[in-house]
């Protein structure tokens, strides 16, 4: 019985642990996600490297439209 | 189903809940906020028994940037019927805003809402947003965005009634 009466209140708890991480940006907090450090480009080295990872860790199944055979030596 | 004190807590957990969501926006018929309540850089002019918008901008915004030589003219236009623009930048950083004012010049006065509370409390529902209070002082339009010339034709509607009212 005492289980059934609480159950609501731990789905309760459960669905407000979820929402607890939601932030509402409002219009003037915005500059917020305008900002130099939120852009995905903002490193050049970076972007180099993961395009790299990508384009030979991707080649064997036609990654950026080559095919190759993965071991990134192209 | 649930005994009176389940129920209680049962309200208080989702009064809490949902309570952050609560906010009440100024309305039409509110008084013109009280500045020195806020934390404000600049100086706001003097605005008693004058029309006054609020533009709020930001040096993020595109559209703000596209709104000022217009608004400047209006305030132009209107300066010796008692009209003025404040525009209240929600930049968090000093170095942008004054950037900003450096490389374009509003052509009205500014301030930048430093803790943001001026912004919570006039809750602008998009950048920019203007805020069209009378010669009471008391909340008349609120308009959302910059449209262009269509933005300035309705404000020039809005405005010019109230220029025209006795304080």
């Amino acid at each position: 019985m005492m289980k059934r009466k609480f159950l609501p209140l731990l789905l309760l708890g459960a669905v407000a642990l979820v929402f607890i991480g939601c932030q509402n940006v409002q219009p003037w907090e915005k500059g917020l996600l305008a900002d130099y450090t939120m852009r995905a480009d903002r490193d050049s080295m970076h972007d180099a490297m993961s395009e790299h990872i990508y384009f030979s860790r991707e080649a064997s199944s036609g990654g950026r439209g080559v095919g190759a055979s993965g071991c990134g030596c192209n | 189903m649930w005994s009176p004190k389940l129920r209680n807590v049962w309200s208080v957990l989702l009064l809490g809940f949902f309570s952050a969501e609560i906010s009440f926006a100024l309305e039409p018929g509110d008084a013109l906020p009280e500045w020195s309540h806020f934390d404000l850089e600049g100086d706001v002019p003097d605005l008693a028994g004058k029309v006054v918008m609020v533009d709020v901008w930001a040096s993020w915004c595109a559209p703000c940037k596209a709104s000022f030589p217009a608004y400047a003219k209006l305030q132009q236009e209107w300066a010796d019927q008692g009209f003025v623009i404040l525009g209240v930048s929600v930049d968090r950083k000093s170095k942008d805003y004054a950037r900003f004012l450096k490389q374009t010049p509003p052509g009205f006065a500014t301030v930048r809402d430093v803790s943001q509370k001026l912004a919570a409390t006039l809750k602008p529902p998009a950048m920019p947003t203007s805020f069209i209070f009378g010669r009471d002082g008391k909340l008349r339009k609120v308009h959302k965005g910059y449209r262009g010339d269509r933005t300035v034709e309705l404000l020039r509607s809005e405005i010019e009634p109230l220029l025209a009212e006795s304080r």
